[in-house]
């Protein structure tokens, strides 16, 4: 089951110009920053609420937030929906017949995570996390 | 301190809103919380509940509304990012005294303004005050 919106992701270009709107000017608390070299980026995970804003900067030029920057720009990226169980949450979307990017749950700053695809959700990438204890 | 206590909603620029609340009624078993049409902004649309939050499915009906081009442009996809806040004039103010413009207005039993994505890195970001 998807509890809530667990973040909205936020691709830029420059995470520290970026934190001086999110964090300085409206006031956003950091809750943590952390470079996923898998996924190629640097991240700050800012509260909002019960859910977060996630600021991702490239650190190379392969990654998918890379990538994004240059054919829209900046921009919101990703939605990710909380599950306390991602690999079944995985299994059943996957059962659907619903086209994903991770066929197993990774570790992601969220917790366990996967991506589904965009295509499979009127252009919206979807993220599922299942936060660490 | 933080201007916004929560995320309102996150809406969504579709072609069709009747097959996006199918796919998303679908593939993620969210409830419809409510859908109309809002002839003033040129759109129909549909609120479907997550958690505290929503997601709004909305798809533009004339060039009037600028989701519109965005699909055109770029396809569907997420359009808008909503933040509540509790008193939306004092914090435009506040805003405005650092140089980021927000202009209120009145929709319905809401009030909503929007900073303009040259401020947010490129994210076009509502704000909204709901009744008491």
């Amino acid at each position: 089951m998807l509890r809530k919106i667990h973040h909205v992701g936020i691709a830029v270009r420059n995470l520290d110009e970026a934190l001086t709107f999110y964090r300085d000017t409206l006031g956003l608390p950091v809750h943590k920053t952390a470079v996923v070299e898998d996924q190629g980026v640097k991240a700050a995970l800012l509260t909002i609420g019960n859910s977060e804003i996630e600021l991702l900067e490239p650190i190379n030029t392969n990654g998918g937030v890379a990538k994004f920057l240059e054919r829209r720009g900046e921009g919101l990226h990703h939605i990710c929906f909380e599950t306390d169980d991602v690999a079944a949450e995985l299994a059943a979307t996957k059962a659907k017949g619903i086209e994903v990017i991770d066929q197993a749950p990774r570790k992601g700053l969220a917790g366990m995570i996967c991506f589904l695809h965009p295509r499979a959700n009127h252009g919206v990438l979807i993220e599922y996390a299942q936060p660490s204890l | 301190m933080s201007i916004a206590r929560k995320i309102d909603h996150v809406a969504i620029a579709v072609k069709d809103v009747d097959a996006a609340v199918k796919t998303f009624t679908e593939n993620f078993g969210l409830p419809v919380e409510r859908r109309g049409e809002v002839p003033e902004l040129s759109m129909r649309n549909a609120f479907l509940t997550i958690g505290d939050a929503s997601l709004e499915l909305f798809q533009p009906t004339s060039d009037k509304n600028p989701a519109l081009k965005f699909i055109t442009d770029r396809g569907e996809g997420i359009y808008l990012l909503s933040l509540e806040v509790q008193h939306l004039t004092e914090v435009a103010e506040q805003l405005g005294k650092k140089g980021i413009k927000v202009a209120v207005q009145e929709v319905g039993d809401r009030k909503i303004g929007f900073i303009s994505p040259k401020h947010t890195h490129g994210v076009l970001l509502q704000l909204v005050e709901h009744p008491k």
